[in-house]
């Protein structure tokens, strides 16, 4: 079930009326079953990829619990991890890895193929389920957290459903807790989730999935358009995925928080962030601070040297890339900000001075330079292979060829407006108009929430009586939008990170 | 709780009301723009049939009816005022049938001739939301005959709508009507004035089926068997008469076509007027397209079709 469609409008209130009716006992169960619903209504029989990993880390952890022998522990610690991870190769990284040893032994003229393809659907969500999984096994080794003995309520933790699917990947010190908790329906909770809910809509509907037209049109033809298209192309797919991936999580986070739950914040406006390490404590803040915990400090984090410190971070990088997909444009992707960061460290370690003056303009050229290298490495993320990429890199360059002008640029937008939806005059300006005004403002609001540390729920708070007519326009704009995609392409466009 | 539920109920009513507002600007405060369009006269027919006293003679069919009837003739030919809803088969059955619903007297007489191809789907993969939307031209009263999934298309049509509404009001689209397909081949009543003295249909560019005992589908025979109870209940009569055809179309054989015939008759309880042998026309008689009649065709036919209506009124 998508968040972005009927069903879901009219699953959320179901779940919150009946979660609020019956007995507290009864509760963590009623949401284990909406949970399992929730998912199943994707594709019924991939359940069982969440149970398998649910009872495994459920019983590693009991066990491990039980256990004083450390090295017992850590043994049944790197079973879960391993099973774990086992589960997460198979279904997502298999056919990536046989290809390239077949690639590999034809380069080196060996004469073997392993002739075995899956070619299966990757599982919903898989990564951050997994990841939540391994998470709860290794704050249990750690003793961080008390081991859950009601499998009910740790299943629930697992799947979750605001969170199941895209994240947050949450941590069991803050989520598993809440599920013991007693909550009662709040008024407050509920209009702080609705303020989630209904920005969350706006980014992904309207902003993300009218900007996901133009971006689908131009990366799946690169060899067709040069310069400034390209270029729009990019600036418009980092638009694209932050209101994709940052409005999944709002809408998480609200729908949660209707129910009386409180999920991590995933997003703090990160196109506002002045260098790629602020960037990175502002973007998907959830698996950041997940390869942190889990794996960086495990490394050594910055404790063992500059150097290591340095080993550290390109390891996480690079698997952060290969968390986000099995293909090398997502390696790469990882690994330009793994250079992005090292280069980073290097610098502040021999180069960092820190002049006021000019600080404006400083911190103006900063947050510029920033949004440059990561829209930069967006390009990799995006292409539908190395080749397109390289293609889009040299391409974007030629804005004085004839392809590559504004003029062009402009013919572009609306040939594919004519040709994505339908050939109408009014509905050029009208996408336009609602893209501008979508776009004006993410940014006023993701920079007042920047300025003054809010979330979505504070900057509504000091909007006053002005956020009315905000929730107004917004949810205005989101239907009809919503009701125009369905009936250009039969339904709203999936979540980008669903994939992963 | 309450409060909460308050507050969300007076935003989506405020919320709703905006859709409603909008939905009745581009309804009402801009004029029609799909007048000229082939389907937009549904209108006259509606008005024709909601007019119409009865006993009279309901045509019910896609295009056919529009192209091989002859209303004034048929209407003299049986002695009774005829309301021919035939115009385009991307109406559908269903939204066809129900809105003969609108006027169905004693003494009716409800002649179903549904081109053969349209018998064999889903009641919902016969409509186009396009032809329905522009055809109906504003006139809302005619939602009401609209089935609840079609009334859910419509919903998802309608930005669409709104668009293509403004563009023409704007003269940004000035669509261009071909020769037969515009609403001025048709007049006030709905009848097809149109000349048709020639023959243009190619016929190598149509393609061949056959039709057989399982042909139709189960749900439009289950509509048709609900269709009936509703037509008795009003004292009217309701029989079937399968609309002509270019010959080379249908290669079934002999036996195939009665097997068709007589599972329709005996599954529905309707009975069919005339053979389907009957109505496989030579190109000659048909004008464009292979349901489509030309001048000759259409006497031919609308012969046949009084001396069917004529000798079952003498049985009944």
């Amino acid at each position: 079930m998508l968040f972005n469609s009927v069903s879901y409008v009219i699953f959320l209130p179901i779940i919150v009326l009946i979660y609020f009716l019956i007995p507290q006992k009864a509760r963590n169960l009623f949401l284990l079953i909406a949970s399992y619903y929730f998912y199943a209504c994707w594709m019924p029989k991939y359940l069982i990829l969440i149970i398998i990993p649910t009872l495994l880390t459920y019983f590693i952890s009991i066990l491990m619990d039980k256990l004083e022998n450390d090295k017992k522990r850590k043994l049944l610690l790197f079973i879960g991890i391993f099973i774990n991870l086992a589960i997460l190769f198979v279904f997502k990284y298999f056919d990536f890895f046989t290809n390239n040893i077949n690639d590999l032994f034809k380069l080196l003229n060996i004469n073997i193929n392993l002739n075995i393809k899956w070619s299966i659907l990757l599982p919903v969500g898989i990564s951050f389920y997994i990841f939540q999984s391994i998470g709860y096994c290794i704050d249990v080794y750690r003793k961080d957290v008390e081991v859950e003995k009601n499998i009910i309520t740790y299943a629930l933790f697992i799947s979750f459903f605001p969170q199941l699917v895209a994240g947050p990947i949450e941590r069991s010190k803050n989520l598993l807790k809440q599920f013991h908790e007693k909550h009662s329906f709040s008024y407050e909770n509920a209009v702080c989730g609705m303020r989630y809910i209904i920005v969350g809509m706006f980014r992904k509907v309207v902003i993300a999935d009218l900007t996901a037209v133009f971006v689908n049109a131009i990366y799946n033809n690169v060899s067709n358009y040069t310069g400034l298209t390209l270029i729009f192309a990019t600036l418009l797919f980092a638009i694209q995925i932050y209101c994709d991936f940052s409005g999944y999580s709002m809408i998480a986070i609200g729908s949660a928080k209707i129910l009386g739950f409180d999920l991590m914040e995933n997003f703090k406006s990160p196109y506002f962030s002045q260098n790629i390490s602020e960037f990175w404590n502002r973007w998907h803040i959830s698996l950041s601070t997940w390869f942190r915990d889990y794996l960086y400090i495990p490394l050594g984090g910055n404790r063992k040297g500059f150097k290591r410190k340095l080993i550290n971070i390109f390891i996480i990088f690079l698997a952060s890339g290969l968390w986000h997909g099995a293909a090398w444009t997502f390696i790469i992707w990882g690994l330009l900000h793994a250079f992005y960061r090292l280069v980073e460290e290097i610098y502040k370690k021999y180069f960092n001075n820190s002049s006021n003056k000019f600080k404006n303009l400083k911190v103006l050229l900063k947050i510029a330079c920033t949004f440059f290298l990561v829209c930069f490495a967006w390009i990799f993320f995006r292409a539908n292979g190395i080749n397109d990429a390289f293609y889009v890199i040299k391409s974007s360059l030629m804005i004085t060829s004839e392809g590559g002008s504004l003029r062009s640029l402009l013919n572009n937008i609306f040939l594919i407006i004519n040709t994505s939806f339908f050939n109408s005059h009014t509905l050029r300006y009208f996408i336009i108009f609602i893209m501008i005004f979508g776009i004006i403002h993410l940014i006023l609001e993701d920079y007042i929430m920047y300025k003054n540390n809010y979330n979505i729920s504070s900057f509504y708070q000091k909007l006053g009586k002005f956020r009315y007519i905000d929730y107004y326009i917004l949810t205005v704009i989101t239907i009809f939008v919503f009701v125009l995609l369905n009936a250009v392409y039969g339904q709203t466009g999936q979540f980008i990170y669903f994939q992963f | 709780m309450k409060k909460f539920l308050i507050k969300l109920g007076i935003f989506s009513v405020v919320i709703c009301a905006t859709f409603i507002a909008f939905f009745l600007i581009i309804v009402y405060a801009i004029p029609s723009q799909f007048n000229l369009e082939y389907h937009s006269v549904i209108n006259r027919k509606y008005d024709k049939l909601v007019k119409t006293e009865g006993p009279k003679l309901i045509y019910l069919s896609g295009s056919s009816g529009a192209f091989c009837v002859n209303n004034e003739k048929l209407s003299n030919g049986i002695n009774l005022p005829v309301v021919n809803l035939g115009l385009h088969a991307s109406y559908g059955i269903r939204f066809i049938t129900e809105m003969s619903k609108a006027n169905i007297d004693e003494g009716d007489i409800v002649v179903i001739a549904f081109e053969f191809t349209t018998y064999a789907s889903k009641l919902d993969e016969l409509s186009d939301i396009y032809v329905m939307t522009s055809g109906i031209n504003d006139n809302m009263q005619l939602i009401q005959y609209f089935s609840n999934s079609e009334k859910e298309k419509l919903v998802y049509y309608f930005p669409t709508y709104v668009f293509q509404k403004i563009d023409r009001y704007r003269k940004h689209t000035i669509p261009k009507y071909y020769d037969i397909y515009s609403s001025n081949s048709f007049d006030l009543d709905g009848n097809l004035i149109y000349n048709r003295d020639e023959s243009k249909i190619d016929e190598n560019s149509i393609s061949s089926f056959v039709i057989d005992e399982g042909y139709v589908n189960d749900e439009i025979i289950e509509y048709f068997k609900k269709y009936k109870q509703y037509i008795d209940s009003k004292g009217a009569q309701v029989v079937f008469n399968f609309s002509p055809l270019l010959n080379k179309t249908l290669i079934s054989n002999k036996e195939q076509l009665e097997n068709f015939k007589s599972y329709l008759e005996d599954k529905t309880g309707i009975k069919a007027l005339n053979s389907i042998e009957d109505v496989l026309f030579e190109s000659e008689n048909l004008y464009d397209l292979n349901y489509h009649c030309n001048n000759k065709g259409q006497d031919i036919y609308t012969d046949m079709l009084i001396n069917n209506i004529n000798k079952y009124v003498k049985e009944i």
